[in-house]
């Protein structure tokens, strides 16, 4: 189906995608958060002094959040805050690398887990698509539901980014057997591996390795942001719309990250989810490219590997049009790290009036006036905004990108947002 | 370190930006103007960029806001209102003009981006009130002179849209006369290419707006009854294609989604045809325009775009 709105990025804001992915040395400390999905951080298995081995489960997983492990082999140093890339405080524990206590042999033993879920709590797999949300939580479904089409998105979530592109280029076959075995999970018709049509070559390398199998198939998506987005992605590849207020498995759709398939395979090879591929990029950056980095590491100390060429002015966590900007550089790298990116030019001009050039409505991916919204809300008019839909903006952005008033749309519509949530909104 | 708020990257496009574009579309039309009644158009067109930037300076000075002006605004307004005045217009009637468009019209209902009128037009419709008989003494092309009727210097506009029968493909080149921005629909339609081409303009306003006025001219004024009109002659003559590319499109005025956008350009064609064949005024494309300005924010009431995911009439 065709995209609707969204915006397509010149090409030059898609860089360093021939920079194949190569792994950081060890840091000599992590901070590894006890973040296990949303809500409450998970139980700590740990105390301070203690030596851990790589791999050792240092926050327990349960229903709700999946395992954290310890992602360098050392002794616990502290226990303490840290605060995650999109702001929040959080318990974390700080491991010193050191020698390991017995040599060779890795991790701890642990019972095999009998289902994909399980597995997928054990080993800490969070979608690694950027929003972090636990997979055995999106595994799991309520008895009589059916998952007949699952979808792995190999769309860019952002531009600047490269990371799920150069995963489907070199770890082809993994990322293939992580899907079909959520498919087996899921006894779904269909495996579709979605990728935007500029990216010709890991458009033909996943095409090789399905060897034009009829359980596999890509799908070649228009190459427009927000493509990578859930909704979008579902509608482009299904010709369908998830009705809203609805959860994809309630429609018969289930979409993975295609890092989150990779992360599955692993898995099921007794791997636990120790570290991610992330975009490091921006002009302050003197070697951008595509690095696999140990969670917890700390994004001073990855900016210091890749080295800098200057002071950045701006640090984002994630891709430019929804990572968050940092404050200082000693937050850790998380399983929702994407990209960071070290700019050197960080301020958002002026915004001038609105002139209702419908930029922000030809852009809007979720249909919405975001005029309209911003006009409300600034205004402190919150009941009339909240009739104009706040809770559908899935914030990409498109709206602030196009926006020639630079005019602070998708900050305005989160605004509306909580109002409407603190008050009864207008049917 | 800065922080703030996504996204962090933007387009390079600015309002001053877009404001560029549409003077830049306007230099043909300009131009062409200028070159056919020569030295003698530029008292209006000075007249009325001058009013138009006084008035927005008014408004800048006396809120104390800067900057504002360097959005090029009230230039296009200005340029707009002289592309719509007949060539011989006086001067200081066009300053007056321009003064309203920008100081009233725009400034007093809170600048750039919230009036609900279009200015230029507006005070195109001011002057037509105050000094009707300069507002329709127009020159005549030698042009289209040559090519018919050789009609006397100075003649009424109704007479010329009903007299002129020129074939619609010479009107194409050389216009009918009449105001300083109509003496080539081609140079129009140059500047309106760009436009389209470059994104500053959707395309829905003026293909209702033309659509429509084809249409309705093939239908209704045709000399031998119903249907024998000819569609071309309404889209060429007169201003519509100016009004059309440029005042129908005017950010601030239109309506701001798409199925608003096609009722408001058919309605600008209706109602321009209507006035031209059984109005009392010269011509349409004004009154036909501002009507729809007025009728811009019930249009975007109803035609809300759908929600992602929201059933409507076209939901699969």
């Amino acid at each position: 189906m065709r995209f609707r709105g969204g915006v397509a990025f010149p090409r030059e804001l898609k860089p360093f995608a021939d920079r194949p992915i190569t792994g950081l040395p060890e840091p000599a400390e992590v901070l590894v958060p006890l973040y296990g999905g949303p809500g409450k951080p998970c139980r700590r298995l740990v105390e301070r002094g203690e030596r851990v081995e790589e791999g050792a489960v240092i926050g327990e997983g349960d229903a709700e959040l999946a395992a954290v492990h310890a992602t360098v082999t050392g002794t616990v140093t502290r226990l303490e805050t840290c605060r995650l890339p999109a702001g929040d405080e959080w318990p974390a524990v700080r491991i010193r690398r050191g020698e390991s206590a017995a040599h060779g042999q890795e991790g701890t033993s642990r019972a095999p887990a009998a289902t994909l879920p399980d597995l997928a709590c054990q080993m800490g797999i969070l979608g690694l698509g950027g929003a972090a949300f636990p997979l055995h939580r999106k595994l799991r479904l309520p008895a009589g539901a059916q998952v007949d089409d699952v979808i792995l998105n190999g769309a860019e979530c952002e531009p600047c980014l490269s990371g799920d592109y150069r995963l489907l280029l070199e770890r082809t076959a993994e990322i293939l057997a992580g899907g079909l075995r959520i498919l087996a999970h899921f006894r779904a018709k269909r495996l579709w591996v979605g990728i935007e049509q500029d990216r010709e070559r890991a458009i033909a390398a996943v095409r090789r390795a399905t060897g034009g199998g009829r359980r596999a198939r890509v799908f070649a998506l228009p190459a427009r942001y927000p493509q990578g987005a859930e909704k979008q992605l579902v509608r482009t590849v299904l010709g369908r719309e998830i009705p809203r207020g609805v959860y994809p498995w309630q429609t018969g759709v289930s979409v993975h990250n295609v890092g989150t398939a990779l992360a599955v395979s692993r898995a099921m090879a007794g791997q636990p989810l120790l570290a991610r591929v992330v975009t490091v990029a921006g002009e302050a950056v003197r070697e951008p490219g595509n690095y696999l980095v140990k969670i917890g590491a700390s994004l001073a100390w990855v900016l210091e590997q890749v080295g800098l060429k200057e002071r950045p002015e701006k640090l984002l966590v994630g891709g430019p049009m929804m990572g968050f900007a940092q404050a200082d550089a000693n937050v850790p790298v998380t399983k929702g790290t994407t990209g960071i990116l070290a700019l050197t030019a960080g301020e958002w001009p002026q915004p001038t009036p609105c002139v209702r050039c419908s930029a922000c409505v030809e852009a809007c991916p979720a249909g919405l006036l975001p005029l309209y919204l911003e006009g409300y809300t600034l205004k402190g008019l919150f009941a009339q905004a909240a009739a104009h839909h706040p809770g559908d903006c899935i914030e990409c952005g498109a709206c602030s990108y196009v926006c020639p008033a630079h005019r602070p749309l998708v900050q305005s519509i989160r605004w509306a947002k909580r109002e409407s949530g603190r008050r009864s909104p207008v049917a | 370190m800065v922080v703030s708020p996504s996204p962090h990257l933007r387009r390079g496009r600015d309002v001053a930006w877009l404001m560029e574009r549409v003077l830049l579309a306007l230099l043909p039309a300009t131009f062409s103007g200028l070159y056919r009644y020569g030295p003698a158009a530029l008292p209006v067109l000075l007249g009325a960029l001058a009013g138009a930037a006084l008035g927005e300076t008014f408004w800048l000075v006396a809120l104390s806001r800067r900057g504002v002006i360097q959005d090029r605004s009230c230039l296009v307004t200005g340029l707009l209102l002289a592309l719509l005045l007949p060539p011989r217009f006086p001067w200081w009637m066009a300053l007056f003009g321009g003064l309203f468009a920008t100081g009233l019209v725009k400034g007093a209902f809170g600048g750039l981006g919230s009036n609900f009128l279009n200015p230029a037009l507006s005070a195109r419709a001011l002057l037509l009130a105050a000094w009707p008989v300069a507002m329709t003494t127009w020159v005549v092309s030698p042009d289209a002179l040559a090519s018919a009727t050789p009609l006397a210097g100075a003649f009424p506009k109704e007479t010329r849209l009903a007299a002129l029968h020129l074939p619609w493909t010479v009107l194409l080149r050389v216009g009918g006369g009449g105001s300083l921005g109509e003496t080539s629909p081609l140079a129009v339609l140059v500047g309106a290419a760009y436009l389209l081409a470059t994104g500053v303009i959707d395309f829905r306003i003026p293909a209702g707006f033309l659509a429509s006025l084809a249409l309705g001219g093939w239908f209704l004024a045709g000399s031998r009854g119903l249907g024998s009109g000819d569609p071309f002659f309404q889209i060429v003559a007169g201003g519509a294609l100016l009004g059309a590319f440029f005042m129908a499109t005017d950010y601030v005025t239109a309506p701001v989604t798409r199925g608003g956008r096609w009722i408001y350009g058919m309605g600008c064609g209706v109602l321009t045809l209507l006035i031209r064949l059984y109005g009392g005024y010269p011509e349409g494309v004004t009154y036909g325009v501002l009507l729809m300005n007025t009728a811009a924010p019930l249009l975007e009431k109803i035609t809300r775009p759908r929600l992602y995911g929201e059933r409507g009439p076209f939901h699969r």
